[in-house]
Order: structure tokens, then sequence, then C-alpha cells
């Protein structure tokens, strides 16, 4: 055992000793988790709809599941009167008696809640095409099931509050019980929430059954029709336990006019990603014609095409080799930073491309801006890999999720031996600028605009 | 606020595994938004359809909340930035430790300090530091090989 093994245990008992205690479940039958989480655009409110609807499934009521484990619901704190209920009681419905018989809760506390889930359920469907549309930031249910109908509603703008109100009452949500209000205005913390920013407003988010994704996933999009602006798309899962988020998108459009949007993420542990696969493709793309591939390890899923909703996940090429699978795992294979002095870096970074010239294996990389004497800030634009067939583009990631303001320090990339030992290019750009930052061999990396 | 079911497994999972995975989180994120990552990751897990089959619940457990940390930080990076308007690394909350040695923890990825964390809180060996976070053993080496070598710049 080092010194420095002993310093750094001090540090994390520091660390852990100063840690709360854990979030505590309510003490009586129902018991419930609370999250954080709130709607915040339009894939925040598909999770919170999803999480309603699991409230439901797994509680069996919908569907009647007799074998399911008895569920104990999550709602509201329960009133302190825990009556027994009584299953003989033929005035409540057969899924209220159920719930209470699990809950412990009163035959009239049941029904209650599952009312108040109800109509939470049914608003959330209502919102869902506000939402779609892109005018509203923030809404939530009261999360008191007795007061469930209540909801408030952050939009984008004044004009907004209006229509949103008319279109809510068109829903059938009790204007009484809404409150819609102008959020206030704080920028995007979520990288879905820049999906209600300029230009990726009127995406769509389109559904198909997902095959079995394990391992790395690569969206490689081609468009015969030469696109100008910034094109997103996405596809994750709809509900799994990392949620699978993968939907980065980015533009890269070539000289011949062709467009190639690979996407790359590295929360890609999705083992047990057997949910729909969701695509989110901006209004840009879907105008135009498209051929869309999406690819995994060395296997192959085309998914077609043209127009809107019609597109369609086709699974025909679908190949899931299985290993040996090249897990997105940044530490195999980063060994040496190369800096570079930066100019002015102020904005947020794309990472648009990176190719070497004889793709061989996965290789990884890893840019970051050092401004504190460490690899500190930035570092977390990392991506890796794909190869490619035609060794055009071996290697390609684009990311959305570094934000590197009033960086004056030096410019990195972590580059491994594989990368480093071969010829590769690298794209970034810088809000609109694009800086082109290359290298032929080695760790040397040369910056340039 | 999304609540999410818990049935009677759920209940004993995480009944067994709390106290530690607090501070797991907190060895993550910072002792101040640890309840808040904890509760987003079980609510996010339990709400999953992996979660009942789940044959290491613990092990399952304990991913959520790195990949629950990893969406924060992101989150809480982008608003410093934004806010601050200035190049800060990670604003770790550190209580009783030099700003410098926060900095530096701040500067770990969230895979450094999970494995730095079990490592060093847990004395988890490599072995089963891999197991519980699904990676290869010889991951979890160089992420605390790394980790160690950036900690040494401060500590050493």
């Amino acid at each position: 055992m080092s010194v420095l093994d002993d310093q750094i245990r001090e540090v994390v008992k520091t660390i852990a000793e100063a840690a709360p205690n854990p979030p505590v479940l309510d003490d009586d039958p129902i018991r419930t988790m609370p999250s954080t989480r709130r709607i915040g655009g339009p894939v925040m409110a598909i999770v919170s709809f999803a999480v309603v609807i699991g409230v439901f499934v797994g509680a069996g009521f919908l569907f009647g599941g007799q074998d399911q484990t008895p569920a104990t619901d999550a709602t509201q704190p329960p009133s302190p009167d825990t009556t027994q209920p009584s299953t003989t009681d033929s005035t409540y419905p057969v899924e209220v008696v159920q719930f209470a018989e699990a809950s412990g809760l009163s035959l009239a506390e049941a029904a209650e809640i599952l009312e108040g889930q109800m109509s939470q359920n049914e608003g959330y469907e209502r919102l869902l095409g506000l939402v779609g549309e892109g005018i509203i930031v923030e809404a939530a249910f009261h999360d008191d099931y007795a007061r469930a109908d209540e909801l408030t509603v952050f939009v984008v703008d004044e004009p907004a509050v209006a229509l949103v109100e008319d279109r809510l009452a068109e829903a059938g949500l009790d204007p009484a019980k809404t409150t819609v209000e102008v959020a206030p205005e704080t920028p995007p913390e979520d990288p879905f929430d820049w999906l209600d920013a300029e230009p990726f407003l009127g995406h769509d988010w389109l559904d198909s059954p997902g095959p079995h994704i394990w391992g790395a996933w690569q969206l490689v999009e081609s468009n015969s029709a030469s696109l100008q602006v910034p094109v997103l798309a996405g596809f994750g899962t709809r509900w799994s336990v990392e949620a699978c988020p993968t939907w980065l998108g980015d533009l890269l459009t070539s000289a011949d006019g062709s467009v190639t949007v690979t996407v790359y993420e590295d929360s890609l542990d999705c083992g047990e990603a057997t949910e729909t696969v969701e695509e989110l493709i901006v209004d840009v793309v879907v105008e135009n014609e498209g051929d869309f591939e999406v690819g995994f390890q060395n296997g192959v899923m085309t998914w077609t095409g043209a127009v809107g909703s019609d597109l369609a996940w086709r699974m025909d090429d679908s190949i899931n080799s299985g290993p040996p699978v090249y897990p997105p795992n940044r530490s195999e294979a980063l060994d040496a930073w190369a800096g570079s002095p930066a100019p002015d870096m102020e904005g947020t970074w794309h990472l648009l491309q990176v190719g070497p010239e004889e793709p061989a294996a996965p290789v990884s990389l890893e840019v970051g801006v050092s401004t504190m004497g460490f690899d500190g800030l930035c570092n977390d634009l990392q991506g890796l890999f794909a190869i490619s067939t035609d060794n055009q583009l071996a290697m390609s990631l684009a990311s959305t999720d570094m934000a590197c303001f009033d960086a004056t320090g030096d410019v990195e990339a972590q580059l491994d031996q594989t990368l480093g030992e071969s010829g590769y290019m690298l794209r970034i750009s810088v809000e609109d600028d694009v800086m082109t930052w290359s290298s032929q061999a080695g760790p040397q990396v040369v910056w340039s605009r | 606020m999304v609540m999410v079911v818990m049935d009677e497994k759920s209940v004993d999972a995480y009944a067994a595994h709390a106290d530690g995975l607090v501070r797991f989180a907190a060895g993550l994120v910072g002792p101040s938004d640890a309840q808040d990552v904890l509760s987003d990751a079980m609510a996010r897990l339990m709400s999953s359809r992996v979660w009942p089959e789940a044959e290491n619940p613990k092990a399952l457990m304990y991913r959520a909340v790195l990949s629950e940390s990893r969406m924060f930080i992101r989150s809480r990076r982008r608003r410093l930035s934004r806010e601050a308007r200035t190049a800060v690394a990670d604003a770790y909350e550190m209580p009783n430790i030099a700003p410098e040695v926060s900095r530096a923890v701040a500067g770990l990825s969230p895979q450094q300090r999970a494995v730095v964390f079990l490592t060093y809180w847990d004395d988890l060996d490599s072995a089963s530091v891999a197991t519980l976070l699904g990676v290869s053993e010889g991951t979890v080496r160089k992420q605390l090989a790394r980790a160690r070598d950036r900690l040494r710049r401060v500590l050493g």
C-alpha cells in the first residue's frame, strides 16, 4: 500500500462519509421511489408517459395480470386511514379491489388513486401532441393523485401561452386546473432539450420493433441531395435500464453533395435493450429522399424511407454477428495526449469525423481541452471505432455533447496506438466555423482553420 | 415528480444496498446531489423491463447509478459552462477536501470515479469491480491507473 493509495483512500473516505442518507421509501404499504425527472421536451414527455403506463402495467391492472407480483403502487402519501379493503365490495371495479388488496388501502382510497392515475395518463397523451410541436418547455401534473388532473405547463414564449391554453381546453383538460406560463429563460441542460431549439424543431419520433441490440450502434445516413443545414438523427430504446439514449447526430456534407451522418454515443451498453427502437429525424431529412443505414458491430441494419412517418425499419440485412464485439471501451486504447495551442475556442464543439486511412481495428479517440493543468474539461467528447467495408469512412462520430466555453488552453486529442500509427484526419467544428485538424502519423496533431 | 412502482422485491433489493448506493452516488456526483441521482437511477431502473428478470440486482443498481451520474454530470457541466462562461471543471462538491484535490477528482471521468470509489471505499478487487460495473477487468485496471495518475499530480 503506497502513500498515494492511503491519500486516495482518505479522500474517498471523506466523500463517502459525507454522503447523505439514502432516499427513504414511504413507510407504508405504498412503496414509491420518487424521481426528480420531469417532462422536458419530447423525449422526456415520452419517458414520463412510459412511467405512468408502467405504473398500470406493473400493477397488472390494465391487463389483469393474475400472475404478476402484486404491485405496491406509486402515488401520493396515503391517508392515515388505511382501512383494510373489503374484497367483497362489488361496487368497485375488480382492478380497484385488486389494488386495494395489494396496497392495503381502503377501496375508496384505491379508487381515487387509480382514477387520478388514469386522468394523468390521459392527460399525458393529450400533451404529447403539443410537446411535439416544440412549444412546451416543460410540463408536469400534480404529483398528488388527489389533484392529479392539475397541470402546470411552461411554454416557449408569450404567444404560445394562449395557444397552449386553447389546445389544452380543446383536448379536454380543465382550464381551471391548468396553469400555462412562459418558461424562465434557462438554457437547455439536457441533450434532449436541445431538440426544442432550432434547427431541431418539428422532428418526429418513429417507432418500430427493434432487434436485439448488443454492442455499439452506428447510424449512417446517405442522401442524394445536398443538405446545407444541420441534420439531427437519433435512435434509442424507449425504456430500458440504461435508456440507451443513443441519439446524437450531426451533419457532414461532402464535396460531392452527399451527406453522411454518423451517430455514436458513449452510453451504448444496451445489451438488454430489446424494446422498440425509435428514430428521430428532423424535417430537413424527411423532406428529402434519403436512405438510412444503421449498423452495429460489423453488421448492418438498413432503415429506409422517404417521407416523414413512412420511414420504416427494415431488418432484412440485420446481422448481429455476436462476438467478437467491439465495446466502446475508451480506456482500452487511449495512451497518449497530443496537444496543440487552441485558437478562439468559445462555443460548442462538434467532432464531425475521424477517419484513419487504413482502418484495421477498432480505435479510440478522445478530444478535450486542458485548462486547469490536467485533462479535466470537455474530455467527455469521446468516440471510437467503426469499421467500414469500403474504407472510406472508417471511423467517425458526431457529438453535440461538449461545451467548451472560454477554453483558452490547449486543445488535446487523445488517440490510441492503432489510430496514432496510421494516417488520420479529424474535422472539428466550433459553432458555425469549421476547423481542420490533421496529422499524418503518430501523435503529432496540427491545428488549422 | 414521477413516482415509480416498487414491488417487494424492489423494496428488498433497495433496502439491502441503499447505504452503499448513496455513498457510491456521492462518490460520483458529490454528496449534495447523491440522493437525487440515486432516486432517478432507481426510478429508471425499476421502471425498466429488465429489472424484474435481473440476475444480479446489485450490479444493475450500481450500473444504473453510474449511468444516471453520467447524465447528471454532463448536464451540470453544460449548465456551469453557460452560467459562469468560464472554463470550470465539474463543480464537485467536496467537503473538507482541498480545492485542488476537489478539482482533481472532478477531472476524473464518471467511470474513473466509480472505479476509484469501489476500490478504495468498498475494498473491491479489480475482478469484483469489473463484475459490478459490467466491464472487463483490464478496463478496471486501466481506469484505476489513469485515475491514480491524475490524483498523484495533486496528492503526490
